[in-house]
Formats: structure tokens, C-alpha cells, sequence
């Protein structure tokens, strides 16, 4: 693994070194220090690259000490350490490098990018012009109005997302649930608060609980599905059909 | 057990109402608390009569009626509560088969007891769905069954369907259906549908036995035989709606797939081994019971735990086991219809155990109280909003699963908030059998046979029927009662029946 | 010619182990080596209880075998010595099989009464596929026959043969008793009278057998299931069987008559037959050589340890062929039938794999406690643990529940645990009555209830 980290930062002739070492050892930490790391004072610097005083273990304590580097049991621990330092210092350096290959990014990559401001930061939001084209677009949505337009806003959004992003647009099935729906004012709510109204609310706050609770599970299903993805294997006999879904 | 006459038996039973009687202290020695037992008037017959005949002379011993079984539960250290028997309740080793319990967690002197779980540990039924219709499936009925026959009860260990070694097994028993999610034999939304996410998570494999792992290894992916079976059935009545509709039922005869099976030898021997075990700390820490059968250790002792983890193992073993035949219904099913398992809805309504003992936190005398709950022969039936049933059937309840005998009529019914506080939330698992259904066999003419036997020279017994029914012993505690009796005693409601049509056995 | 694993014999141990190794390893190579081009397959299996397993077995070409599993190679040679310094073997025609593992699974060959080389035209020992043939053709025209033996096939013979009259000579006191105990015996009495109509009339089918040389593996345990087996007599005749208890033939001489044998017993009996059965059991087969002494048990079986290994390196042997040579479990005994065959072969398969792979390799459950299954007489017969009191030197009582033509129970106890069962007809204990073996749960609290018609145990240990 060392080795792959010390290939991954360019170090020559990787493949022929032997980190067992002592001199290989103190040869890749000057080598570090002075291309990826660059933290040390000249003075241990000049100790480093002295590599074979007998003072250099002093020198390198010292080293270790400045960098933060935990008490670790051998020079190959400590060497691992030191590489994934100048991993970090490496990757952070080429951040916006790495970002383009990230999974996320990979899929929008070819999108341009132009937004440098957000044009919504300069909207009145306490404004009677705001709430009121607020309140038309609730009404375009059939969206039901609050007092406070923010809140709608909030509520058109999200029937935005969910219902009129392009994915549900082309195949409403798949966002629109179907089947009966469930008459949950006559169900039982498990506890009464003597008050017909309060019990109403009770009952809606459930139903928005429980479909918060779905939700959460359904996404716990898609994480066990990824991770059978990498880990299934029924093993059957095949002759008797197709295995899995 | 006391010997009295019947009249005075009875004194010490007193029907509440028309669907529950009370057995009072001083029935059976030393009990903590009182006894219940849930009947309608049929079972109530069977159930008298039952302990009519155990009072006639010379009948000490042997199989204990369901009422001195349960009275003998009430009698255990920690109980609370009051020990109930369900409708579908007979004899059993140790407790009765229908018998529910509790025990104070709090209590350094409560019991667990193997006989309150019994040998198949995590027994259980699951129920699959699918979108075909009887229609659909009636001109194909044979060669579905035949497929299934094909796929399921072929031993696992032996002809490798699923070929499991001993380390695929030591972590099934460690992680439950965990496992066969892992390795791909069924769908991420089986397990939400499953009492306990179907793991145990206390499961120690380290606890159990090496014979009770080789004896389960071959196992695992069958079906067994005696009273475990699967079945293809169809809706035959819906009577509540909502629930139905909640779980995916939405007309009547449409198919559905009841797997009944449990850990099979692997259960047998965990039990056998820690029964062993029990008995010495029996001794060791003084435990009395009225019933050498009812071998106990306190929850806390190192035999306890032990035996709470290997029968969590137990456990695992059974869902993997339910999970496997799942897989292989599902191929089946694919198979017949050249179709997806997935195109042909195939999802798990839900999983239910009967033969099990939890750690549950229930009302007692208006406290909350942690408690060892034993279910033997009954089935966890906890009410809408319970937080430890699935997000589905929040709304409804816990589905019940309760499988006829063979191919009789199985129901499906939904928990309720009365029977979280009567019997903490559990109900009944299906048809009554042991002490009462009688196959028509009769001993005629083995004298003959007796003579030939005797000439090996060996002490030879005849066991033959004892001549003490006055009325023929057709007293088969029927599945429509014992549903019906919940239902009306409002510990759980009546939502699906279904009706058998073609039956796989192993 | 060279393979990971080589198995010697197309019988069922030796198909169950090369059908289990394919599954197990469909990467890697498997020689079965059958001098008989049938080879048996197991079909319909269906499991009874954990332990108990019923199977139809089947002969089929052997092609299906290569069909089904791409892996496995049908070769059919006789194999004549193993170089097991060298790992490999060679066969009667020098061909050479290089391999890693060798599995010897070639069975049993039938012991015939002494006077057998006498009259061999007319006594036949019955044992394989080509023994049957002979059987049947020399029955054609055989009125009065004498069987010798008491076992399965014995057993068989007598209950299916038709239009014929048959005298049984049978060395104990009661007739099945390699299964069963005389009180089963008696049970079974009334069926034999019957004349049996097999329940599928067809003539046995037979694959393209080639020109391929045959001798053949052990029959199945359904192997008369298509057969009609018929005498020469008249359609209609009743059928007398004579059962003669404790007896075994002394001296056979011809005669000038109808019936041209005249058959003196032990007993001083004397009977008269034109064709005599015997089927008294078999010996392990030795023909081949090794360069390197195997090493043999006292009954004539390679002695295999828990792992089915024989003492030479990676040679394992499965089914008749072995015996058995570890700590054997109380309830187990072994018993040359296909049962054990099968077991044996699926195991041996499963120790070469993990010993291959280096896994661990659990015993098979199955050498925990006898179980067999079998069809005696037309019932269903299910045979537990120490079913007939085997190594409990009489110290054991008998608890027993029969209905006539039905159902025959039989459970054997010691110290009030159950150590073994004999069930015949649709009982549904079996599961039960394996369990409680296994558990040694002590059934002094219910006496002779534990069998009461009126109470059914199935569930009551669930």
C-alpha cells in the first residue's frame, strides 16, 4: 500500500526500492519533506538530508514532532503516516482536478456552469409583490396558501420537485403512488385528546410521521440493494431457473 | 400435580365472560400469579373435558392437561402478570403449546425456561404475495406444485440447492436474514416485514453446540416434516378491508404462499442442550417448579444467557430457513409463469414466529416494565402505532399469520390495543392438535403379532387407546374457532382468510 | 487422461459423489469411471425427515450425466490397478487416469449359495441390472421356484413375483429380518399371499446400450417397480408361498420330472423347483490391484476414517465398497443399502472438496443416526436408530401399536429413552420419533401413552 501511495505522488523507480530499509527509509522522508510536505525548518531539514549522522533520529523526532505525527510503532507505520500526509497536501492542491472525476460530478460535467450569483438573493421576500405571485403560483398549483409566503414557497417546491421534475413529467407512475387510499380518519389513533379537532391534527401529524418513516425505510432498502450489488451470490442450482430478482 | 375430584377442580375456575375464564390461585401449587385461557363454547367443551378425563383414577402423569400446564407456568419465579392460554392451547413439554408468559427483567429471581420457547425454536409462518389469480393459477396446479416440490423440500445440506458449508452456516447464525440479504437470496423489503428485521441481534454462535451446528447444516433450506408445510393458497373472504388493501390483498381469490416452517433439528438441539444445563442450575440456585419439565434457569445466570443467545441463534437459523424457502418459492413461481418474482409482486407480507421468548417492554398494573415475554405456540400480535411493527402496518396493526392444520383454512388477523394490555400482545398460532386429534386407528387382532414379538424374549408393552372418552374423541380444536374466539375476545381481529390449494410437505 | 477427481464405479454412490463434486467444483475436472454404460441416477428425491431421504433411483444412459454436468466425464473402462504412488490408475484396455483425488465407489458383488457352480443355469443370484434380465427371462418358465435369503430383495422377490408358486427359505425365524423385527414379519404376512398387478404395466426401458461391456452396479431400490415379474403359470392361479423359518439349503440334486431340482433343507425338508433365487447379501468387490496395501476390515470392506479416506493418500471410498472405521455414533451402524450409498457418496464428495479447499469439513449428520427408507410389501417402511435393538444386547423394551393392514409402530426403549423406531405405513412420526433419538428426552412420564392412538405426539415436543 506504501507503495502504491508513493507511485500515486510520482516518486521515482518505485518499484525497486525496499522500504525495509533504513536508508531507503530516510532517503523517501527528505524526498517527501522536500517536494510534498515542505513544513520542516531549515534546521531539520539540514538534519534530514544528513542521512547518515547518528544525530538524524533526533532530527527526525523533531520532524515527526512538528507535523503532529502520532507515536507509532515502526518506520513503516510512521513512513505510511507521512505519505498519507503528502496524499492530503497533494489532493487539496488539485482539488478542483479531482472534483471533476468525482461520481457525482461525472454525470454533469458536460453541463456548463454559468451561475455566479443567485439572482433570488436580491428579492424582496417581505414584499407584497413576492407574496402575491407567491399565492398565484400556489393557486396555479393547487397548492394550499400560509400567511407566511415563505412557508408556501416552501411547499411549492416541493411539489415541484416531486411531481414536475423531468423524470416524474415523463413517467408519473413512478412518483405517483397508486392504489386505494386510506381512509385515516376512521382509523383508530391509539390515544384520544378529547377534543375532535386536536385529535384531527393528531392524525395528520401521524400520517406526515409515517410518511417520513417510509421514507427513511425506503432508503434504507436502496442502501441494502447497493451494498447486494457488490455482495450477492446465491449460489443454486442454476438448471432450476433464474437466481434472484 | 394435585389430585382432586372434578367438582372441585372447578371451583377454582371461574368464566369471566363469555370468551375468557380465570383459573385462580391454589389450582396448581405455588402460584405467583392467576391463570386465563381464552374459549368459545366449543373449545371450552374440549378444553373441560380435557381435565374431566385427567381427574378420572389412574391418570397421574403422563400428559398434562392444558389447564394444570398453565397453572403450573403461574407458579414459576418472576412471572407477571397472569400466565395465558390461548384458544388454540394443548399439552406440550414443559409448557403448554398456546401458553404465554412474562417475567420481570427487574426481578433478580425471573426464570427463562427452554420449555416456554419449546424445540423448534422460531417456528413461524410467512406469508408471500403474488398478483395472480386463482384463474390463473388452477390449470397450472400440478406442475406448480410439482416445481415447488422440486425446489423446496429437497435437503439442502445433502443435494445443495444452497450449498452452505460450516462457516456460511456459524454466520447465518449470526446474522439472521441478514445473511441471505448479504448473499443474495431475497429482496431488501423481505426484511422490514419480518418480526425483529429477522436477526436476533444477541445471537451468540459460539453458544451453541457443534452437534446442534452439524445437525442443523444439512437442514437449512428444507422444510421438515410432521406439521410444517407449504401451501398455495387463495383470498377466500376479506373481512377488513383497510388491512387487506395495507398488505397488498385487494380482491378475493387472488394467490398467496405460506411457507410453515422453524430451526428444525438445529432448534431441537439447542433446547436439548441447554435443558441439560438447566437442570444443574436448578440445583445449584434452588429453583423450584411443580413440573420437572419446566427446567429453568434465572435470566441473569451464565445458563440463561447462554441459552437466550443460542436460542437467538436458533432463531436466525429459522428466518434464514424461512428466507432460503422463499428464494426458492419465488423460482419456482418464476419458473411456472416465465416471469420476474418481482413482475409476479412476490413480496413477503409478513413473517411471524411462534415459538420464541423476547425481551419486550410492556404496561404492568399501569407501569412500564422490561420483560421476558415467552411465546410458545403463540404469536406476537402487538396493535397500530406500536413502534416495533412495520411502518405498513402502522395504521392497521401487526399482521398475524395463522396457518390452518394441512390443508384446512389459514387467516390472516391484525393486533390490537386490547390484547397489548390482556395478553401482552400475542395471540393465537393455529389449529390445536396433540391431545386431540385423533386419527381413526384401532388395535384389532395384534395378538398374533404380540406372540410372534414375544419370542424374542424382550419386555414388550402395547400402548392402545384407554377406554375413558365417553364421547368419541373427535375434539379437534378447529381453526375457525380458534380464530374466532380471538376475534370475538377482541386480542386480535379477523382481516384475511384463505383456503389451501395445493399443499407441498415435506 | 487426467481429472481433479477421478471416481471409480457408476453406482449410486459413485454418481452421487461425481453429481455433488460437479456442483461443489464446476471448475474443475471429474472422470467417472463405469464399466457399464447404465449408469443410476437419483431423481425424485424427497426429503422425510432431516436425516431421512427418499429417492426413486432411476438408470439412465450415461450421456445425461455428461449433459447435465458439463464438468464430469463418463468413461467406461474397468479399472485394474491404482498407482497410488503415482496417482493414477490404469484400466483392463491400459488406458491411464492421472488423479488428485480418487473416490472408489465400486460397490458389492452378490455371495451365492455354494451350489451355484453346480447348476448355474438355474440358480441366479440377483444383484444388478443384468442379473434382472437373466431373472426374468429364466421366470418365464418356472412354475415352482425357491428363494434363499431374507433381505430386500428377497423380500421383494417373493411379494412381486406372480403365477408362480414359491418356496422361501429364510435362516431366521421370521421372514424380512435384515429389516425387520417378527412382529413387523407377521404384519406383513397377509400381503404376501396377494398376487401384486405391478401399477404401471410396461416393459423396462432401456437406453442405447452399445456394444460398451457390461457388469453392472447395484440395483435400485425400486428396481421392480416397471417390471412384471411372472412365473409360468397360469394367469389367474393364486399364488402359494411357503415360508420355510430357520432353515438354508443342504444338497440340490437334479431329477427326472417337471421340476428338475430337488432341494433337501437343513431342516430335512425336501423341496422340488425348476429355478432357485439367491439373494443372501454381498461382498465388497476387490477386483484390482494397488501398489500400496489397502487396508481392509474383518467384513471385507475398505476401512475408511470419519473423513471417508482409505489409508492411502487421497484415495477415499464411499458406499459398499467401504466400512466404516471411526468412533461410530450410537444410533449409526452401517448397512450395505442405497441409503447409505447415497450418503456416503454426497459426503465423500463434500471431505475431497474441503480437503481440497482446506475447510473445515463437519461430519455429516447423517452418520448420527441410522435412517432408512423403503417400501416393504407395498407400505412405506421408515427405519430409525437401533430400530430392531441392534448393540443394546437385549437390555431394551419394545413399545408397539398396530393397526391390521395399516400401520405398524414399534418403539424401542432403554432406560425410558427412546433408541429406536420401526415405522410401517402413514404414521407421520417419523420426524418426531428421529428427534426424540436424538434428544434422549427421558419418556418415563408418559408411559405407554407416548404411542396412545387417541393422542397425538407430533407436536407436542415442537
Amino acid at each position: 500500500m506504501s507503495k502504491r501511495l508513493l507511485s500515486a505522488l510520482e516518486y521515482p523507480n518505485v518499484d525497486n526500492i525496499n522500504l525495509s530499509e533504513e536508508q531507503t527509509f530516510r532517503t523517501i522522508v527528505v524526498w517527501l519533506e522536500t517536494n510534498k510536505l515542505k513544513s520542516a525548518s531549515q534546521q531539520v531539514l539540514n538534519g534530514l538530508k544528513n542521512q547518515t549522522s547518528n544525530d538524524w533520529n533526533t532530527y527526525f523526532d523533531q520532524y515527526k514532532n512538528s507535523l503532529g505525527c502520532p507515536l507509532l510503532k515502526s518506520h513503516l507505520e510512521e513512513l505510511h503516516w507521512l505519505l498519507g500526509q503528502a496524499i492530503q497536501l497533494d489532493t487539496a492542491k488539485n482539488k478542483s482536478e479531482y472534483l471533476k472525476h468525482a461520481v457525482d460530478n461525472i454525470k454533469t460535467s458536460s453541463v456548463p456552469n454559468v451561475i455566479t450569483e443567485n439572482p433570488l438573493d436580491k428579492l424582496d421576500f417581505r414584499g407584497n409583490e413576492f407574496s402575491e405571485r407567491i399565492n398565484q403560483l400556489a393557486n396555479t398549483l393547487k397548492v394550499c396558501r400560509h400567511p407566511d409566503p415563505l412557508i408556501t414557497l416552501r411547499a411549492v417546491r416541493k411539489v415541484i420537485c416531486t411531481r414536475l421534475a423531468p423524470e416524474c413529467v415523463e413517467n408519473p407512475r413512478k412518483v405517483i403512488l397508486e392504489g386505494t387510499p386510506f381512509p385515516f380518519e376512521d382509523t383508530d389513533l391509539g390515544f384520544d385528546l378529547h377534543d375532535p379537532l386536536l385529535n384531527q391534527a393528531a392524525k395528520v401529524f401521524r400520517i406526515l410521521y409515517l410518511h417520513d418513516l417510509r421514507d427513511l425505510q425506503t432508503k434504507a432498502n436502496e442502501l441494502v440493494v447497493a451494498v447486494q450489488n457488490i455482495t450477492a451470490n446465491p449460489k443454486t442450482d442454476t438448471k432450476l431457473g433464474q437466481v434472484g430478482r | 400435580m394435585v389430585v382432586r375430584q372434578y367438582n372441585e377442580e372447578l371451583k377454582y375456575l371461574e368464566k369471566i365472560n363469555s370468551y375468557c375464564w380465570r383459573i385462580k390461585k391454589g389450582f396448581q401449587p405455588n402460584m405467583n400469579v392467576e391463570g386465563v385461557f381464552y374459549v368459545n363454547s366449543t373449545l371450552e367443551k374440549l378444553m373441560l373435558e380435557e381435565l374431566k378425563n385427567a381427574c378420572r383414577p389412574g391418570m397421574v402423569g403422563g400428559f398434562l392437561p392444558g389447564v394444570k400446564q398453565i397453572a403450573n407456568v403461574a407458579a414459576l419465579p418472576g412471572i407477571v402478570g397472569r400466565s395465558v392460554g390461548l384458544p388454540d392451547i394443548h399439552s406440550g413439554y414443559g409448557f403448554a403449546i398456546g401458553n404465554m408468559a412474562a417475567f420481570d427483567m427487574n426481578d433478580p429471581n425471573s426464570i427463562v425456561s427452554p420449555g416456554g420457547v419449546g424445540f423448534d425454536i422460531n417456528c413461524g409462518v410467512r406469508l408471500l404475495r403474488t398478483n395472480l389469480f386463482e384463474k390463473d393459477v388452477y390449470p397450472v396446479k400440478e406442475q406448480l406444485a410439482q416445481s415447488l416440490f422440486d425446489h423446496i423440500p429437497v435437503g439442502v445440506g445433502s443435494k445443495g440447492i444452497i450449498p452452505m458449508n460450516a462457516k456460511d452456516l456459524e454466520e447465518a447464525l449470526e446474522m439472521g436474514m441478514d445473511w441471505s440479504l448479504r448473499e443474495g437470496y431475497i429482496w431488501a423489503e423481505d426484511k422490514e416485514h419480518c418480526e425483529e428485521y429477522g436477526r436476533m441481534l444477541n445471537a451468540d454462535s459460539s453458544k451453541v453446540s457443534t452437534r446442534a451446528k452439524k445437525r442443523g447444516l444439512p437442514q437449512l433450506g428444507t422444510l421438515g416434516a410432521g406439521n410444517h408445510y407449504a401451501e398455495i393458497q387463495v383470498v377466500d373472504e376479506i373481512y377488513d378491508k383497510w388491512a387487506a388493501c395495507k398488505m397488498g390483498i385487494e380482491e378475493k381469490g387472488q394467490v398467496c404462499v405460506m411457507i410453515h416452517s422453524g430451526s428444525r433439528g438445529f432448534g431441537h438441539q439447542v433446547a436439548t442442550d441447554a435443558l441439560v444445563q438447566m437442570e444443574k442450575a436448578m440445583k445449584r440456585d434452588d429453583i423450584q417448579t411443580n413440573d420437572r419439565q419446566l427446567a429453568c434457569a434465572r435470566i441473569n445466570s451464565v445458563e440463561g444467557q447462554d441459552y437466550l443467545k443460542s436460542m437467538a441463534a436458533a432463531a436466525n437459523f429459522a428466518w434464514v430457513n424461512r428466507s432460503s424457502m422463499t428464494f426458492l418459492s419465488r423460482q419456482a413461481f418464476a419458473k411456472q409463469f416465465q416471469m420476474a418474482p418481482d413482475d409476479l409482486d412476490m413480496h413477503v407480507i409478513y413473517d411471524v414466529s411462534h415459538n420464541i421468548a423476547k425481551v419486550e417492554e410492556h404496561i404492568v398494573d399501569g407501569k412500564q416494565k422490561t420483560l421476558l415475554v415467552h411465546r410458545k405456540g403463540s404469536t406476537r400480535a402487538f396493535p397500530p402505532h406500536h413502534p416495533l411493527i412495520p411502518v405498513d402496518y402502522q395504521l392497521t396493526g401487526q399482521p398475524v399469520l395463522i396457518g390452518g392444520t394441512m390443508g384446512t383454512c389459514s387467516y390472516v388477523l391484525t393486533g390490537t390495543e386490547q390484547g397489548m394490555l390482556e395478553t401482552f400482545g400475542s395471540t393465537c398460532h393455529g389449529a390445536g392438535r396433540a391431545l386431540s386429534r385423533a386419527k381413526s386407528r384401532r388395535n384389532i387382532q395384534y395378538t398374533e403379532v404380540l406372540r410372534r414379538l414375544e419370542e424374542m424374549d424382550i419386555s414388550i408393552r402395547v400402548a392402545s387407546p384407554k377406554l375413558v372418552m365417553e364421547e368419541a374423541p373427535e375434539s379437534y380444536k378447529n381453526v375457525t374457532d380458534v380464530v374466532n374466539t380471538c376475534h370475538a375476545a377482541g386480542i386480535s381481529k379477523k382481516a384475511i382468510k384463505l383456503r389451501p390449494i395445493a399443499v407441498i410437505k415435506g | 487422461m487426467e481429472a481433479t477427481f477421478v471416481i471409480v464405479g457408476g453406482g449410486i454412490a459413485g454418481v452421487s459423489c461425481a453429481e455433488t463434486l460437479a456442483f461443489l467444483h464446476p471448475e474443475k475436472s471429474i472422470i467417472l469411471l463405469s464399466e457399464s454404460s447404465l449408469i443410476k441416477t437419483v431423481t425424485n428425491l424427497h426429503t422425510i425427515t432431516k436425516t431421512i431421504i427418499a429417492f426413486d433411483v432411476e438408470e439412465s444412459s450415461s450421456n445425461t450425466l455428461n449433459e447435465k454436468y458439463q464438468n464430469i466425464k463418463v468413461v467406461h473402462e474397468e479399472m485394474v490397478d491404482i498407482k497410488d504412488e503415482h496417482c493414477y490408475v490404469l484400466t483392463k484396455n491400459g488406458v491411464q487416469i492421472k488423479y488428485s483425488y480418487l473416490c472408489l465407489c465400486m460397490g458389492a458383488e452378490p455371495k451365492l449359495i455354494p451350489q451355484y457352480k453346480q447348476f448355474p443355469d438355474r440358480i441366479l443370484g440377483i444383484r444388478d441390472t443384468d442379473s434382472v434380465e437373466a431373472f426374468l427371462n429364466k421366470l418365464k418358465n418356472c412354475r415352482k421356484l425357491v428363494v434363499v435369503g431374507n433381505g430386500g430383495i428377497a423380500s421383494e422377490i417373493v411379494y412381486k413375483i406372480q403365477n408362480t408358486d414359491i418356496d422361501w427359505v429364510v435362516k431366521d425365524n421370521h421372514i424380512s429380518a435384515t429389516f425387520v423385527d417378527p412382529g413387523a414379519a407377521e404384519f406383513f404376512q397377509d400381503n404376501l399371499k396377494k398376487n401384486v398387478k405391478s401399477e404401471k404395466i410396461s416393459k423396462r426401458m432401456r437406453y442405447e446400450e452399445g456394444e460398451t461391456p457390461k457388469s453392472g452396479a447395484a440395483l435400485g431400490p425400486d428396481w421392480y417397480k416397471n417390471l412384471i415379474i411372472a412365473g409360468a403359470s397360469s394367469e389367474n392361479s393364486s399364488k402359494n408361498v411357503s415360508i420355510h423359518y430357520q432353515a438354508e439349503i443342504a444338497t440340490i440334486i437334479t431329477q427326472e420330472s417337471e421340476n428338475p431340482l430337488k432341494v433337501t433343507l437343513t431342516d430335512g425338508k425336501i423341496l422340488e423347483c425348476d429355478l432357485i433365487i439367491s439373494a443372501t447379501g454381498v461382498n465388497a468387490r476387490k477386483n484390482f490391484s494397488t501398489t500400496n496395501s489397502l487396508d481392509y476390515a474383518a467384513n471385507e470392506g475398505i476401512k475408511v476414517d470419519e473423513y471417508m479416506r482409505t489409508n492411502l493418500k487421497n484415495i477415499y471410498a464411499a458406499g459398499d465398497i467401504c466400512s466404516a472405521n471411526w468412533q461410530i455414533a450410537k444410533h449409526w451402524f452401517q448397512m450395505k443399502l442405497w441409503t447409505q450409498a447415497r450418503q456416503m457418496g454426497c459426503y465423500a464428495a463434500k471431505c475431497m472438496s474441503g480437503h481440497l479447499n482446506n475447510e473445515e469439513v463437519l461430519q455429516d449428520f447423517c452418520f448420527e443416526i441410522f435412517t432408512h427408507s423403503t417400501k416393504l410389501f407395498g407400505h412405506k417402511v421408515i427405519l430409525l436408530g437401533l430400530y430392531n435393538g441392534q448393540k443394546l444386547d437385549k437390555r431394551y423394551e419394545l413399545l408397539v401399536r398396530t393397526t391390521k393392514g395399516l400401520e405398524y409402530v414399534k418403539f424401542v426403549i432403554q432406560d425410558h429413552k427412546l433408541q429406536g423406531a420401526v415405522l410401517i405405513g402413514e404414521t407421520d412420526l417419523e420426524e418426531t420419533a428421529e428427534n426424540l433419538i436424538l434428544n434422549q428426552i427421558s419418556l418415563e412420564p408418559y408411559g405407554d401413552d407416548i404411542l396412545n392412538p387417541d393422542i397425538d405426539i407430533e407436536d407436542y415436543f415442537d
